[in-house]
């Protein structure tokens, strides 16, 4: 298990959920070190989790335009 | 869009809404033909989140009608969209938070089922990365959230995930519950919530990969 990067988006993920342990950590860091995609999946689930709260807490897509999906859909 | 909107009202993250029936209503800037142009939004936000129609429209008409009646209180410095999402996304909290169960269990397991499978076209038997699924970098975040192409893809890529899927994700990530909160609202386990984020959270980026970046070189 220790080279599968599906395992360390778990880690990535599980980490914005609570506090890793020391084990996981070192594991996930290790990892890291050596694999270019799961360090970018780390960094983009953490991005996402960022804009989504910016955009939740009144960043709306576009600015203060209309933005282009606004048309109502039936 | 400017650094001045990025100011949050308060640390909960909760803008600030005017108190019910103080404010007078008929102050500047918020049109009502306006708002009927945002309602399709609205519903469509609202119908995921809270799953059924009925309730979904009777919270925007509520948001609506608050936002008319509150009128003098929008400031103008956010767009009214964004106002009136704030309006909505409180009483979609609310009513979440009123409301015993809104996501069904054996639905979330079967789209757990169904998510598993497709992360096979993700990570190989060894459960390294397939080549071509291989996340690759994205622009710098500032330009990012300016992106109107992002937000299109991202709305895209939600609608994509499976509903019950979507709106755990939705919960956390957009209205700011606390794992804890979901778990008890939802009577699921922790590790399970884990599982459900995980699997969104690598939907997702994939999909925006494709949907956003383009078919990304890696």
């Amino acid at each position: 298990m220790l080279m599968s990067c599906r395992h360390m988006t778990e880690l990535s993920s599980a980490e914005l959920e609570r506090p890793l342990r020391v084990a996981e950590r070192l594991e996930l860091n290790t990892h890291l070190m050596m694999c270019g995609p799961c360090r970018e999946f780390r960094q983009q689930a953490r991005r996402m989790r960022a804009l989504m709260q910016r955009y939740a807490a009144g960043q709306a897509p576009g600015g203060d335009d209309t933005p282009p999906e606004a048309a109502p859909r039936a | 869009m400017t650094s001045a909107a990025l100011s949050m009202p308060d640390p909960s993250g909760r803008p600030a809404l005017p108190a019910d029936a103080s404010a007078p209503a008929g102050g500047p800037g918020v049109c009502p033909r306006e708002l009927s142009a945002i309602r399709g939004d609205m519903l469509r936000f609202a119908q995921l989140q809270l799953g059924h129609h009925d309730v979904a429209e009777d919270l925007v008409q509520e948001s609506i009608e608050a936002a008319l009646r509150h009128a003098a209180s929008f400031s103008g410095q956010s767009s009214l969209k964004t106002w009136v999402f704030a309006i909505l996304k409180n009483r979609v909290i609310d009513h979440l938070r009123r409301s015993r169960r809104t996501v069904s269990l054996s639905s979330l397991a079967e789209e757990g089922q169904a998510l598993d499978d497709a992360l096979d076209d993700l990570f190989n038997e060894q459960g390294r990365w397939r080549p071509e699924a291989r996340p690759a970098g994205w622009q710098n975040p500032e330009s990012t959230l300016a992106d109107r192409q992002f937000w299109a893809a991202f709305e895209i890529c939600l609608d994509r995930l499976p509903p019950n899927t979507g709106r755990v994700f939705m919960m956390r990530e957009f209205l700011g519950f606390e794992s804890d909160e979901i778990c008890s609202q939802l009577q699921l386990s922790t590790s399970n919530l884990h599982v459900i984020l995980h699997r969104a959270r690598l939907k997702l980026r994939a999909c925006l990969g494709v949907a956003w970046q383009g078919a990304a070189s890696c």
